[in-house]
């Protein structure tokens, strides 16, 4: 039989997907634990630093709503990204609208990353951060997908609504930019 | 440093670093690597923004997150099948099933007839619609709560939907007490 608990770790998103369906609220946990920080790091490249666990929280809830609507032809990941980002231009709309003037998503730079808190003191850190953020928030958003998660281009270009190879380009300009800064010391 | 030429292995390094390759490309663009400065710069590059990333990215509960999620949202039943609740209109599948209760009940409620006991008869029409009476005290749309004023055909959707899901309880205390069910003997009445 073995482990419950061994088994949902070792199962497949499809797997734990039916498991819930099934009313398995154990796969339902799992999910979000295997999901969740790669959500929270994926908001966190398209700027977005407050209330991150409510984002997140917000995703799997849209995502359980509808997960009839999960089409296997992209990975679970991909899709609730997808829908995180969704949720994130929301609320950005809804701020905008309160705000009355902030710039639209596109053109929103990665404003308010502060110095590095006491978690990350070396210098080479704070330098691949600054260079990240001096990328456009679309070769950030390509550039950490491909690095922090190894989302195929595929994935990627479903995500930012692009082609593999415009991915591509963006992910070694944003490479190029990195290396042009850390090489400026 | 020059950058490689070669994009193809270029493009291999993060899945490299992710773990991604088999054994055999895997061994391909290591080999690679060891015999390319701007590759093993990159590469190491690589994996120290991951680190970087990773670290600076928002520390969420996923544990709480996941308690949260279930707790919030009692509605995330599963219906039988499979299929979550949708909030859109009733799927195919759906219609059918209302078409098929409809039918059930149009059969069970004619059996039914010669027991209904208000002393009121109901009255079997022609085109095989079942009229009963408002207050008919039994039958099967009476024990849901449901008015029945003109016949089955006159039920809205939410109506059979929800003496779907009546039958579906029905169905699940029959599958649980099969020694239970008596099979009552009724006679058909001629003609239906």
């Amino acid at each position: 039989m073995g482990d419950p608990t061994t088994r949902t770790h070792d199962a497949t998103d499809a797997q734990l997907i039916a498991q819930w369906q099934r009313g398995d609220q154990r796969a339902a946990a799992a999910l979000v634990e295997r999901h969740a920080q790669p959500l929270a790091r994926f908001a966190a490249s398209l700027g977005e630093r407050e209330q991150v666990d409510e984002l997140v929280q917000d995703t799997f809830v849209r995502a359980f709503q509808s997960i009839d609507s999960f089409r296997s032809d992209s990975s679970l990941r991909t899709w609730l990204f997808t829908i995180c980002k969704r949720l994130l231009l929301d609320r950005r709309r809804s701020e905008r609208r309160r705000r009355d003037g902030v710039e639209l998503e596109d053109r929103h730079a990665v404003v308010g990353y502060d110095a590095l808190d006491a978690l990350v003191a070396e210098e080479t850190a704070r330098r691949v951060q600054e260079a990240v953020d001096r990328l456009t928030p679309l070769q950030r958003e390509v550039f950490t997908l491909r690095v922090t998660e190894g989302t195929p281009y595929s994935e990627i270009a479903k995500l930012v609504d692009s082609t593999e190879g415009a991915c591509r380009v963006h992910y070694h300009n944003a490479m190029r930019i990195i290396k042009e800064y850390l090489s400026d010391d | 440093m020059t950058e490689c030429m070669n994009e193809t292995l270029r493009d291999r390094l993060p899945d490299l670093a992710h773990g991604l390759l088999s054994a055999g490309e895997a061994s391909a663009v290591r080999a690679h690597v060891a015999e390319c400065a701007s590759c093993a710069g990159e590469l190491a590059l690589l994996e120290t923004t991951r680190l970087v990333l990773n670290a600076n990215a928002p520390r969420i509960d996923a544990t709480a997150i996941a308690q949260a999620v279930l707790a919030s949202r009692p509605a995330l039943r599963v219906e039988r099948g499979g299929a979550a609740p949708s909030r859109q209109g009733p799927s195919v599948w759906r219609s059918r099933q209302l078409f098929a209760a409809a039918a059930s009940l149009l059969i069970v409620a004619s059996l039914a007839v010669p027991f209904l006991g208000s002393g009121e008869e109901a009255e079997v029409r022609s085109d095989s619609t079942l009229a009963i009476p408002n207050d008919s005290p039994s039958g099967p749309a009476a024990r849901t709560g449901l008015a029945v004023s003109e016949g089955l055909s006159d039920l809205s959707a939410d109506d059979l939907s929800t003496l779907l899901d009546e039958m579906d309880a029905v169905e699940a205390n029959i599958a649980a007490e099969p020694s239970t069910v008596r099979t009552p003997t009724v006679d058909t009445p001629e003609g239906t």
